[in-house]
């Protein structure tokens, strides 16, 4: 284990030593709980009983602060689910399908030319403050974060510009039925809509409150806000006119734990009920631990490394196809993420209505990779740069992959020089391209993306259809006219089937050219005590629906 | 010691802290990556980014952006925090009073506990007890205080449930001294570790040399008694050094309280400031920093005082 920790720069970094440690101690009291006679579980229950907590209180441990309460202004997955237990979208995921299911809103219809949705709303629904939720708030909720000619606007705000950039208008037709109009056609709005930012807020507190909404935030959703103590704890409690009825729990306890060790030694301790996004080495300890359990289903998510196409030898398809060929995916799976995540072929999720299941896959066999080098001129390899964050995104072991990449790299003659940059440092490095990262060419990063839904026009053409100016996260400079406009035809259409037959073109473009290493989807994965019971996860890791929990 | 003297060195402070809050400045910037991109992650390469950096007032030039601060700064305003749109200075005040309990609860732990093993070892030097407390100076000087930390939350926390391991105080039905002194224990063992083991260390030695000077023989042939020797003379002659030792301690400890507070859960000043480093939040990092250097320069000021007073030596 030592050998792993060390990584590959040889530096031992805190946090790896911190993850090291707690997982070790972890196999300690497994080992203990199983051998020593003494139980593991009696030590877990004083603990909890002396934080006097009850079976109605869920304690969440997070794995950042939350940015804001007001669904305008947050962002980022670790804020997007405990806000969602406050407010309801129009739509939601609700279970393990991928299907957009009804929310605040009960039916829809798309205008054949993607240029409006109608959406019939769910009566007798109200707020937290007791007020109406009506065509009126819907429209509210949209115009004071995306309309500048409102008098009810209140941006600009960043996030929801990006979220529905085709965003016009929205008007109620009647109280119930509410109409969005778009700038130009545009399928994906609708999709959109499952996004936290598209949640309802009640027009009443947020015109009251204005900028300082986040502090007194009201929704619809099944716990309403009590208090927030930054750093220390944000408290929820039931809402019991929630439209589907009261939830189980009284009082949800949202803790900040930044440190991934001292995240896991809590639910360890019975400190925290229930963690989200766990290190994938903690993965076996929980399940030898009787106390706890692994709760993980198939998400929305693809992780992938862009090839540089303005990098020498990945101008040369046959080198991205060999890298592609060179790599143990299932290997990495089951060693490095624990079984965490499944084998990746293209930027849609298998078995939704995106995914094209006939495109080109590369399977892992590096005889095949070498001749294909050698066909290209690199039969004695290539030194590459590549440039890996320390986390970030749900990425939850980059630099441990990059490492194990980097081996199997080796063995073709491909001599990977990974740097390493800290989150926020590597997205501003990359932002821009990897052509001039502080002089320097990189051939290859690392990336992933959390869609809330099984639409990929929400991310596609931002990853990897971007040119010049807007190159946007196209790191792989990949130029393909035929595939861009595919993309484009996909985005506009009205037609789900035909937006489904553009997409699978599309993937089979992209799989043959290979611009990008593909890695994988990775699952949502959490962690819980044992005596919690109804955690359902959607594919949308942006939403956490604890309503039905129950604590024994 | 007298009031010019103090007057002066209060009044060198300020440059001090001054100084830091330009290097902090210039550091923050140095790392790549701002508070709009800190915010947006993969969704930093769209159209949002300059949106929201106008929106946070990023995009002023930086001398712009430091002076600006620098003038709220002078009357007492120290912004808001980027993210929560939160007062700078009330955050830090509320913060910096957790870290205060912990650092001074640990000050005061490693000052008593290692001053008396420091003279426990020295007065029965080359036995089994100051052999004993060589060795736990060592491991506690050896032992990084997060992995400490860490440790002591997994046995009496996890394993043992003798005590929680992390925040202030219960999160349901808490508060009060009892409920915080619970919490205390285990961060306050975490950061006193280190300091103990340099002040008993520092104690002995101190101890020892002054046990073979010559005016304590002195004050043994003229026939006073071992405790009047001890305490009198021996006492109070080492403790000289150590009062310069403990002022460095306090500013050791209080970087050091950043990785205990992490691993604990502490929300005090220090996991402030990680978070706001992390998350490139500016004004917090500033307030914080300025918070830190002033205790800083002060707890030395305070240092000099109090050995001033201690040792009559300076007085001339």
């Amino acid at each position: 284990m030592n050998g792993k920790l060390l990584g590959n720069t040889g530096s031992l970094s805190r946090r790896k030593l911190l993850q090291g440690t707690a997982a070790t101690l972890g196999a300690v009291t497994v080992a203990g709980s199983t051998s020593g006679g003494r139980s593991a579980i009696a030590a877990p229950r004083r603990a909890a009983r002396a934080q006097g907590i009850g079976p109605d209180t869920l304690v969440i441990g997070m794995e950042a602060e939350i940015s804001s309460f007001d669904p305008a202004v947050m962002t980022g997955t670790s804020t997007f689910r405990p806000v969602s237990s406050m407010f309801d979208m129009l739509t939601n995921l609700w279970d393990e399908t991928t299907e957009i299911q009804p929310d605040l809103a009960e039916s829809w219809e798309i205008a054949p030319d993607a240029t409006s949705v109608t959406m019939k709303l769910r009566p007798g629904v109200k707020f937290h403050d007791g007020t109406d939720l009506n065509a009126d708030a819907v429209v509210f909720s949209f115009e004071r974060m995306l309309n500048p000619n409102s008098p009810d606007y209140h941006g600009p705000y960043a996030f929801p510009a990006f979220f529905f950039p085709s965003y016009k208008t929205s008007t109620a037709v009647d109280p119930l039925t509410v109409r969005f109009d778009l700038t130009q056609p545009d399928a994906t709005f609708f999709s959109a809509l499952v996004w936290n930012t598209g949640a309802i807020v009640s027009p009443t507190a947020a015109k009251a409150a204005g900028k300082d909404f986040q502090a007194a935030p009201v929704g619809a959703g099944p716990f309403r806000f009590v208090s927030w103590e930054k750093d220390v704890l944000t408290t929820m409690e039931a809402f019991p006119d929630y439209w589907k009825g009261a939830p189980t729990l009284k009082t949800l306890l949202w803790k900040p734990i930044v440190e991934e060790a001292a995240r896991f030694n809590q639910l360890l301790s019975g400190e925290v009920d229930f963690i989200v996004s766990l290190y994938p080495q903690f993965v076996p300890v929980i399940e030898s631990n009787p106390d706890l359990q692994l709760i993980q289903g198939p998400s929305l998510h693809t992780w992938w490394c862009y090839l540089n196409m303005h990098f020498e030898p990945f101008k040369d398809l046959k080198v991205r196809q060999a890298m592609n060929h060179a790599i143990d995916r299932q290997s990495l799976i089951t060693n490095v993420l624990q079984g965490t995540a499944i084998e990746s072929n293209s930027w849609s999720w298998p078995d939704t209505w995106s995914f094209a299941d006939d495109v080109t896959t590369y399977e892992y066999d590096p005889e095949k990779a070498k001749a294909l080098l050698a066909e290209a001129g690199y039969a004695n390899g290539f030194d590459l740069p590549y440039i890996v964050p320390a986390s970030g995104s749900g990425m939850v072991a980059p630099k441990e992959i990059a490492t194990a990449m980097q081996a199997d790299l080796a063995k073709v003659g491909v001599n990977v020089q990974i740097e390493t940059l800290e989150w926020i440092s590597y997205i501003a490095a990359v932002g821009t391209g990897l052509d001039d990262i502080n002089g320097k060419q990189f051939g290859m990063c690392q990336m992933s993306w959390m869609n809330p839904v099984a639409d990929p026009g929400l991310y596609v053409e931002y990853v990897s259809a971007g040119q010049g100016d807007a190159l946007g996260l196209n790191l792989s400079y990949y130029a393909n006219e035929e595939y861009n406009k595919l993309l484009a035809d996909a985005r506009v259409s009205g037609d789900q089937e035909e937006r489904a037959e553009l997409y699978k073109q599309a993937q089979r473009i992209f799989a043959d050219d290979a611009p990008w290493l593909f890695m994988f989807h990775s699952n949502f994965v959490t962690a819980a005590r044992r005596n919690v019971e109804g955690i359902i996860l959607s594919p949308n890791q942006n939403v956490l629906h604890l309503e039905g929990v129950t604590k024994a | 010691m007298n009031v010019a003297w103090l007057a002066r060195r209060l009044v060198l402070v300020v440059p001090t802290l001054l100084a830091a809050t330009v290097v902090v400045f210039m550091m923050i910037h140095l790392a790549p990556g701002d508070a709009a991109q800190a915010l947006l992650g993969p969704m930093s390469a769209s159209g949002a980014l300059e949106e929201l950096r106008q929106e946070l007032g990023l995009n002023d030039p930086l001398p712009t952006q430091y002076l600006r601060w620098l003038e709220r700064a002078a009357h007492g305003d120290l912004g808001r925090s980027i993210r929560q749109q939160l007062p700078v200075a009330e955050l830090v005040k509320e913060k910096f009073k957790n870290t205060a309990i912990l650092g001074v609860v640990s000050l005061t732990v490693a000052v008593v506990v290692g001053l008396l093993m420091g003279f426990v070892a020295a007065l029965n030097r080359g036995s089994m007890l100051d052999r004993l407390v060589i060795v736990i100076a060592s491991s506690g000087i050896a032992i990084p205080s997060f992995f400490l930390g860490l440790l002591l939350s997994y046995v009496f926390g996890t394993r043992l449930g003798w005590l929680p391991s992390s925040g202030m105080y219960d999160l349901q039905g808490g508060g009060g001294v009892l409920d915080l002194s619970r919490h205390l224990i285990l961060p306050a063992i975490a950061l006193a570790a280190a300091p103990i083991a340099v002040v008993a260390r520092m104690t002995r030695s101190s101890t020892l040399e002054i046990t073979g000077a010559d005016f304590v023989r002195t004050a043994r042939s003229k026939g006073l008694t071992d405790t009047s020797v001890t305490l009198d003379h021996i006492a109070k002659n080492a403790l000289i050094p150590i009062i310069h030792l403990l002022g460095l301690q306090a500013g050791i400890l209080l970087s050091a309280t950043a990785l205990v507070e992490v691993v604990f859960s502490w929300p005090g000043i220090g996991s402030l400031m990680v978070d706001s480093i992390l998350t490139r939040d500016l004004p917090v990092t500033q307030g914080c920093v300025l918070v830190v250097a002033a205790v800083y320069a002060l707890v030395s000021v305070l240092t000099d005082m109090v050995h001033a007073a201690v040792d009559p030596r300076l007085h001339e």
